[in-house]
């Protein structure tokens, strides 16, 4: 689904996203984030960076939106557009495309399980729940309370993946209990030197009283197959016991009763669940700063806080005025996640260009600090994927000539297998991408983070991920060479499928000169796409 | 930070406390000086020079290798084996490794608390229990860190297989790995197809560089030169097995693990820090005696030609070698006739480096259940790997998010093993 092509949905979106409320917050007006950074700009003399041009918006609002780079022939069609509402339009598009759901169950997915099962299959599983809870537009809150308080098989209820795999981790509930506080708090729990803020009752041993909730909480064999793997289990609380603190194994050490960190302690039976009640309630606004700094981050390469999920009183909001602001908007709006891109995408900071001279700022990281440019930075996995797919036009395989994905045994049409064939190269590519670089457990994506292994991977032409490259078949370049063997057209379009803008006289000429001194040959256009690929601009979002 | 954290700070360590890359690049003519005399007086410590860790993943049973249990119930079907070390006998399967133990020791007394693999992986391959605030390096991130000359090559090398990542020491010290040690030569090659367009690539940069001035612009260029001069280093030529004989493959067992060993000794010679040689299939909880008897035949002769071969090389001395698995195995037979995780008492192999040979450290009791006397703990086995580099134990690194982390958690090296 994720690959369907986007320009055929977003022609369909656009009657049913358009028609839409576009105003950014629900008390109407002024996006609260203009007004919080235009009074702050002025308050440090600063002059942001000039507004991006409609190209380099395109590219960023559908990398962070959709998670990929549009097509040439949509940067094309963008651009001439005349209507000075489009760029409105576009988020609203983008928005309600089935892209976006498949793209944000995706990174949510990677942000709450990672990318390796352990044990039993986890990640599949979250990846469709989210994807149906996204779709339908499932409060944000809703979303993280059945996934702290999932019940069940985790054959039946794909909701348990979240828990199934912090306990597969770590059965003392330990990594339940910080990946919890971590994620949908924005504060590590473990960490010693965290006191008494964001909350004011902060005590040493809030750790173990926070893993008590889920003192109870065990996984438990139903069917056990051959290889632990398939084996069936569930999610089950067992009754505490008289005396005691949660029963089961792996009850929090030392007997802790359940206390959530403003104070209040609760029951063991049903823990989990007031637990779920107290983070995701519209009074505990922690919840809501957790949630806009970790999507800020996305749209703007960093958080207020950093790490992302590390809110302490040694490592402060550097807006804290925005940050709060934004989530009081965000509860307001009923915990709405499209209501927070919304409004990011909207303002005027997201749509700075990140272009600027060496002596723009007087000190550009006070600049950087108060988001008055828009910041160079990496690629998710996720992003770098599906952006290498798009470029090469492989993203749509409904693209493909008919039978030719086909071919050896097994069932299913040619174009499933085709499917399970790009899914399987997916992953490869992603946990390769991840792995090789050191980025399995990042949550702050703006620096950049590689080994040489990672790099020298990415240099190999010859690997799957850039079949679409070939002078011959059914890749990008194969398609533009069947319309035209213009040297001037075909290195145009390989610049608008890379890195959506067309080429400078500078650079063209460069191509046009590799391309001469390689004999003209098919070879030489791979070789200029390849190196496309390549580029810092194709790969850092900016 | 405290005061006396702050003395031995090393260029790292001001890289982590994240001063940022561009204030790094201001000092870095600076604290490359401090670099080198802090490098300089290292070397003048040590004794070892590189460390080869045989890591047998899934954790190897210790009755079954070094540590047997002859004419017990726990005692399986193998036999004991006399070898070069009079007082030592192990497993009858590692008969070629029988004939070096007069120049390798083994550690009976190992014990830990961790009976998960990924847990106790960490723990012996990071020296620290897992603490979800704290990336801790591996041993060989912060071996490379600590003594490597050069970023140009790779100082810490993984083969067929992982080895723990560099964690806060940043990714410069990430495992280059080897899946498989008769390809690895092409793999490189094949980088090279993609660096001869990278002239282009510069050429192509430069329009967006210019206008988005960034660290992570400078970064990701600087590895397309890294690649370069790697390519014509000594290190692609030490990871090209066809300079070997066949003879000489055929004595490593001339299987992945034994070409992987072999590999290790080129890479060494090269000047790598850390080599990981991985074997796997050592989680036997069904039908483990037909399992080990095979995982110990094939690493028995690239141990064994290991050792031997780093001895006539002259390399030995500088080298350590260290063979180890998360655990060992449960004493008791299981149903399946397997044996299961066992962290309470197990065994480790250890030569060269300024190691003795032919020494046994520690004992289990009769059964094999329980250390009998002192255990020796995962921090004491690597502060010995650490020692013997010269690498100061009260190092003390700092970490953004929870300030100072040790290198151990207090081990301390094991006398009865240093030279």
């Amino acid at each position: 689904m994720r690959f369907r092509c986007l320009v055929g949905l977003l022609i369909v979106a656009v009657s049913a996203g358009y028609a839409q409320d576009t105003r950014v917050a629900r008390s109407g007006g002024k996006n609260p984030i203009d007004e919080i950074l235009d009074a702050k700009w002025k308050e440090l003399k600063i002059k942001p960076a000039a507004r991006s041009d409609d190209a380099e918006f395109l590219r960023r609002v559908m990398v962070d939106i959709v998670g990929t780079i549009p097509e040439p022939e949509e940067v094309e069609k963008f651009v001439a557009d005349t209507d000075a509402k489009k760029r409105e339009r576009k988020i609203e598009q983008l928005l309600a495309s089935p892209d976006f759901s498949g793209y944000w169950a995706d990174r949510l997915t990677t942000a709450l399980n990672g990318y390796r099962d352990r044990q039993y299959p986890t990640i599949d599983p979250l990846r469709t729940w989210l994807t149906e809870k996204l779709k339908a537009g499932t409060p944000w809150n809703k979303i993280v309370e059945e996934l702290i308080t999932a019940k069940g098989s985790n054959k039946d209820e794909n909701s348990t993946a979240f828990v199934v795999q912090q306990i597969a981790k770590d059965r003392t509930k330990q990594v339940l209990a910080v990946q919890v506080s971590k994620m949908f708090l924005g504060i590590q729990l473990q960490c010693a030197q965290c006191h008494d803020h964001p909350f004011e009752k902060w005590k040493k041993d809030d750790f173990q009283s926070m893993v008590a909730f889920f003192g109870a909480t065990n996984l438990r064999v139903i069917e056990k197959a051959e290889n632990n793997r398939d084996s069936e289990v569930e999610v089950v609380d067992v009754p505490a016991r008289r005396g005691g603190g949660g029963g089961g194994r792996g009850g929090a050490p030392g007997g802790k009763k359940p206390r959530f960190i403003d104070g209040t302690e609760v029951d063991p039976n049903g823990a989990r669940q007031a637990l779920a009640k107290m983070i995701t309630s519209p009074e505990n606004l922690q919840f809501g700063r957790a949630t806009v700094n970790r999507f800020w981050a996305e749209f703007l390469g960093r958080g207020f806080v950093e790490p992302i999920d590390d809110f302490s009183s040694k490592n402060e909001p550097s807006m804290p005025d925005l940050l709060d602001a934004l989530a009081a908007g965000f509860v307001e709006s009923n915990f709405d996640l499209k209501w927070l891109m919304r409004t990011i995408a909207n303002s005027k900071a997201y749509q700075l260009s990140s272009s600027r001279k060496p002596d723009q700022f007087k000190d550009e990281d006070e600049a950087r600090e108060v988001f008055a440019f828009q910041i160079v930075r990496p690629m998710s996995a996720e992003q770098t994927l599906n952006a290498l797919l798009t470029a090469q036009g492989l993203m749509n395989l409904s693209d493909l000539p008919k039978g030719r994905p086909g071919g050896g045994g097994g069932g299913g049409s040619p174009m499933e297998q085709a499917e399970e064939r790009r899914e399987r190269m997916r992953r490869g590519f992603i946990l390769q991408l991840v792995l090789t670089s050191g980025t399995e457990n990042q949550v702050s994506p703006s620096e950049y983070n590689a080994s040489m292994q990672q790099i020298m991977r990415q240099l190999d032409v010859n690997a799957p991920i850039y079949s679409g490259i070939k002078a011959r078949g059914f890749g990008r370049l194969a398609r533009t060479l069947r319309q035209t063997r213009a040297p001037e057209e075909v290195i145009k379009k390989l610049y608008l499928s890379t890195v959506s803008r067309p080429p400078e006289a500078a650079e063209l000429q460069s191509c046009l000169k590799y391309f001469q001194e390689h004999g003209k040959t098919d070879q030489a256009f791979e070789d200029i796409f390849f190196v496309l690929l390549q580029t810092n601009e194709f790969f850092f979002n900016h | 930070m405290s005061e006396n954290c702050k003395v031995c700070f090393s260029r790292r360590d001001f890289l982590q406390a994240g001063a940022g890359s561009v204030a790094a690049m201001l000092f870095s003519n600076y604290s490359n000086l401090l670099l080198a005399q802090d490098k300089t007086a290292v070397a003048a410590r040590s004794r070892a020079k590189a460390c080869i860790v045989l890591w047998m993943g899934g954790g190897p049973s210790h009755i079954d290798t070094f540590d047997p249990k002859p004419g017990q119930d726990t005692g399986g079907p193998f036999k004991p084996l006399e070898t070069a070390a009079k007082e030592i006998q192990i497993g009858e399967h590692l008969p070629r490794v029988a004939r070096m133990m007069h120049r390798i020791s083994v550690v009976r007394s190992m014990s830990h608390a961790e009976g998960a693999h990924e847990r106790a992986t960490f723990l012996l391959q990071t020296g620290h229990m897992q603490n979800p605030a704290i990336d801790y390096p591996g041993s060989g991130a912060i071996v490379a860190s600590e003594v490597g000359e050069t970023l140009d090559i790779p100082n810490y090398v993984a083969i067929g297989g992982g080895a723990h990542g560099p964690g806060f020491l940043g990714v410069d010290h990430f495992p280059y790995s080897i899946g498989n040690p008769e390809s690895a030569l092409k793999e490189l090659q094949q980088t090279a197809e993609g660096v001869k367009r990278s002239v282009l690539l510069d050429e192509l940069n430069k329009h967006f560089d210019e206008g988005h001035e960034s660290a992570n612009n400078v970064k990701r260029a600087s590895f397309y030169d890294k690649i370069r001069k790697l390519l014509d280093s000594k290190f692609s030529g030490s990871i090209d097995l066809s300079k070997e004989a066949d003879e000489l493959k055929t004595e490593y067992g001339k299987n992945r693990f034994g070409l992987g060993c072999l590999m290790a000794r080129r890479l060494v010679e090269t000047g790598v820090k850390f080599v990981q040689v991985n074997s796997g299939g050592w989680d036997t909880h069904q039908d483990n005696f037909n399992r080990t008897k095979k995982n110990l035949e094939s690493v028995d002769p690239g141990f064994a030609t290991l050792v031997k071969d780093l001895d006539s090389k002259g390399l030995l001395e500088s080298t350590i070698v260290l063979w180890m698995g998360e655990f060992g195995r449960t004493p008791r037979i299981n149903g399946n006739e397997g044996r299961d995780h066992y962290p309470r008492a197990f065994c480790a192999a250890m030569a060269g480096g300024g190691i003795h040979g032919g020494r046994v450290i520690g004992a289990t009791d009769a059964k094999g259940a329980n250390v009998a006397g002192e255990k020796t703990s995962v921090g004491d086995l690597l502060a010995t790997i650490y020692g013997q580099f010269g690498i100061d134990l009260n190092k003390k690194y700092y970490h953004p998010k929870t300030g100072v982390v040790k290198i151990t958690e207090g081990g301390k090296p094991i006398k009865g093993l240093i030279e």
